[in-house]
């Protein structure tokens, strides 16, 4: 074959496979726009449920609040993942000086939801003295098992490629788990108790917005951002 | 251009099929090779794994799990079958079990009731195939994979075999899991050195039988081709810290230190056993249940259980599963201590005793199983097997080892027996008996752990019953102990799945403790009793057998284990 051939044939091969190829661009952003808002609970939200303790109760107590499902007095859902589902070009990513730390403390991860820019190292750190481990299950990062027992005060991981929705699980106390959303772009956010959410200093045009939650699933919204201007959505999640 | 528009062409249409997995099937399998055509013994290979490879093993080599679990160890059988000139008795032999004076300690059960004659021959042909294998496909990855994967892995290795669905654990899906026996890291796969090893090995009493038969070469090839399925890690480059050869330098008693400050015991259980306050709600990430280890069983221990293998599975963890990987957190000196500490658990596993020596206790009761006098006796090791006699057939028994001692004090007769489990079941659930129907759901339901003990008296020469107990003209006597049950049962068996209740069981008592992942039980007569001195004569040549259900794998019924007849001879009293 004629090398062009193959280099031809290369490329469709690697385009028939779908390799994913995007890079952002980040740098200073004039007259940004903003996009903010509410999820809400679409109906009446299910108390929240609890969790009986079966093992360590002087360390983890007798019982747990599940935060599969967190819903506020006025509906507002919190812990929904908000982020632009595809951007190129816009504000710097924020890298914070220390790294991002996740906790395992009272037999509970602290935060339930961890947000950090692709390529940062995680302290992991057991402040309960017993035997944590933490087990997770990803697809575009190596996943792992790592044990953390009471003497193994901080563990490091470092998680290279952006990943939506890493689960992190511990096996010794099953109520346990947590999700780190490996950032490609800074435009991630995380709803509060109320359901509020901000996304600031993005560049104008047109973008899909995408709301993720770990039980009540994915919903997008389409929205304009214009420059200076401000986008604001509520966004109604249900039970399926 | 046209060679340009038509490569780029089939390249785009192969990306297609292989990315839709409809269309995967045939292009994958024109890619590797591996034939469409009919193989002529793929019935004859499911028939075999099915019902052979528990004590034959996987190439009727003589090591199945439950090779040696009964009193005459089932053979290698390719010799035997490539000896025949006339394949017929064999045939017979298979559907009615050996006769005559052969039947007594012959483990061989009658397979009749499910196979016909012609399968029986197809068979035959397929251990005969065995034979012949060896000498020439032995460089052949993708037939070799045919023939001894794919009942269970599937012909693309997916997990989905046409024997799959009985298996628990289930076959692999050989393309997309974590493979669990590794030197690598946490989270990465394994090396080609590690496939070998896992195939040659085995994986314990699990359906992944030991393929070392096959020869080096064979299992080779086909970890090769498993390197066409999934990412194999080159051999060479970074190792982890378990390979280290040091190990020299550790404290004998570290490592259980270590295993206390680690918390092992929070799954593996105190005592190893497998019986940790987590080891119930455990489940790998297909969302199964997943059993921690029972340490003091070396055989079942899928990771193999030398010191190098221990090594490796404590530091490396095991993909896929709670096991996490301790790498990181134990110097090399600290995971060799533990390695050393865990190998110091694992028990003997017993042969099959020629005979059970019957102790003089003294004065004294013996009902209680943790009285001083049992715990100072010396225990024998009886190996339980499949119950593989009577439909439904049970191929993967939960309990295969059990230690017993049999006493006579002033007042009593006593059996003691001893066997590890990790779950305490002592009730029994209404919704069971439809479940029950259907072997392969594990861990769905909760039936009562049982135990019961057969006995028979024997002629002075020792000839012994069938292992399928009584027969139409032979009951046994059976004691029958189920956990949270009032009283034990006094049963005539006439044959394994037919048993009737008797009067007079007064005087038979059972008394169960549960500790630390290990039943203790004694069943014991008062000895100056009518009705034990008919059952148990003094001076009697006498032999017992045993049978064990363990509840949390839903054994009821026909499904359990079962040992051989032991002999034992009463004194006079």
């Amino acid at each position: 074959m004629r090398t062009s051939t193959l280099m031809f044939t290369a490329l469709a091969a690697v385009l028939a496979f779908g390799v994913p190829v995007h890079a952002y661009d980040g740098g200073a952003v004039a007259d940004g726009g903003t996009i903010s808002g509410t999820v809400v609970f679409d109906g009446t939200a299910p108390a929240a449920e609890k969790i009986a303790v079966t093992k360590d109760k002087k360390v983890c107590g007798e019982e747990k609040v599940s935060p599969k499902l967190l819903v506020g007095a006025d509906g507002g859902i919190e812990n929904v993942v908000v982020r632009i589902t595809t951007i190129s070009k816009g504000k710097a990513m924020d890298v914070p000086a220390t790294n991002p730390v996740f906790d395992q403390k009272g037999c509970e991860y602290t935060p339930h939801i961890l947000l950090f820019p692709a390529g940062s190292t995680i302290d992991i750190l057991n402040s309960d003295g017993i035997l944590h481990n933490v087990h997770t299950t990803s697809t575009a990062n190596p996943a792992f098992n790592q044990a953390q027992p009471k003497f193994k005060k901080k563990l490091q991981k470092t998680i290279e490629k952006p990943e939506m929705g890493i689960k992190v699980v511990c096996d010794a106390h099953g109520w346990m788990n947590a999700w780190w959303i490996s950032q490609d772009h800074p435009y991630y956010a995380l709803t509060d108790a109320k359901g509020a959410f901000s996304l600031t200093d993005v560049p104008a045009g047109d973008y899909e917005v995408e709301f993720w939650h770990e039980t009540l699933g994915k919903h997008t919204e389409k929205v304009s951002v214009t420059s200076n201007g401000t986008v604001t959505l509520t966004v109604k999640m249900a039970m399926n | 251009m046209p060679h340009l528009f038509a490569a780029s062409t089939v390249v785009l249409l192969l990306g297609f099929m292989v990315t839709s997995n409809g269309c995967a099937t045939s292009a994958l399998s024109a890619l590797v090779g591996v034939s469409e055509s009919k193989d002529p013994l793929a019935d004859a290979r499911v028939l075999f794994q099915r019902h052979c490879r528990s004590c034959h093993g996987p190439v009727a080599a003589g090591d199945g799990p439950y090779a040696r679990a009964f009193r005459t160890p089932a053979p290698d059988l390719r010799p035997i079958v490539a000896a025949a000139d006339d394949r017929d008795p064999i045939v017979q032999r298979i559907l009615a079990g050996p006769s005559g004076a052969r039947r007594t300690e012959n483990a061989m059960p009658a397979f009749g009731d499910v196979l016909s004659g012609r399968e029986g021959h197809a068979i035959l042909a397929l251990i005969g195939s065995f034979a012949d294998e060896s000498e020439s496909d032995a460089s052949n990855g993708p037939r070799l994979f045919r023939n001894h994967c794919a009942t269970c892995h599937g012909v693309l290795g997916m997990g989905d075999g046409p024997l799959a669905g009985e298996l628990v654990p289930r076959p692999r899906d050989l393309t997309k899991s974590w493979y669990r026996f590794r030197s690598t890291a946490s989270g990465v796969g394994p090396r080609h050195a590690d496939l070998v090893a896992t195939i040659e090995r085995g994986l314990g009493t699990t359906g992944m039988g030991a393929y070392r038969a096959l020869g080096r070469d064979a299992v080779n090839a086909v970890a090769s081709y498993l390197a066409t399925l999934t990412t194999v890690v080159p051999d060479a480059g970074r190792g982890t810290r378990a390979d280290a050869a040091s190990g020299r330098n550790e404290e004998p008693s570290r490592g259980r230190q270590l295993y206390e400050d680690a918390r092992c015991w929070q799954c593996h259980g105190t005592e190893g056993r497998g019986d940790g306050p987590s080891a119930g709600m455990l489940r790998d990430d297909a969302g199964r249940a997943s059993l921690p280890a029972n340490l003091t069983k070396p055989w079942r221990l899928k990771g193999g259980a030398d010191i190098d293998s221990l090594v490796r599975t404590i530091a490396n963890g095991m993909n896929g599963t709670p096991m996490p990987s301790y790498g990181e957190v134990f110097s090399v000196n600290e995971l060799w201590a533990v390695a050393r500490y865990v190998r110091g658990l694992a028990e003997v596993r017993a042969e099959v005793p020629v005979r059970l020596p019957v102790f003089a206790s003294g004065v004294g009761s013996l009902r209680d199983p943790m009285a001083p006098f049992w715990r100072e006796a010396q225990p024998t090791g009886v190996p339980l097997g499949p119950q593989v006699f009577v439909e439904p057939r049970w191929h993967r028994p939960a309990i295969d080892a059990v230690q017993m001692v049999i006493a006579l004090s002033d007042k009593e007769i006593a059996f003691h027996l001893a066997w590890d489990d990790r779950f305490e079941n002592r009730t029994m659930e209404d919704d069971v008996v439809s479940a029950v129907d259907d072997p392969r759901q594990p861990g769905k339901w909760r039936v009562r752990d049982q135990l019961a003990i057969q006995l028979i008296r024997v002629s002075e020469d020792g000839v012994l019953p069938p292992l399928s107990g009584g027969g139409p003209t032979t009951p046994v006597t059976r004691w029958v102990w189920s956990a949270g049950a009032e009283a034990p049962r006094l049963v005539e068996s006439w044959g394994l799945s037919d048993e009737r209740s008797r009067r007079g069981t007064d005087g038979l008592t059972a008394t169960a403790v549960f500790d630390e992942g290990r039943w203790r039980l004694v069943l014991a007569r008062t000895r100056d009793d009518a009705e034990t001195r008919r059952l148990l004569p003094p001076g009697a040549h006498m032999a017992l057998s045993l049978l064990i259900w363990e509840g949390s794998q839903g054994e009821q019924g026909s499904r359990h284990s079962l040992s051989s007849w032991i002999p034992f001879t009463l004194p006079e009293y």
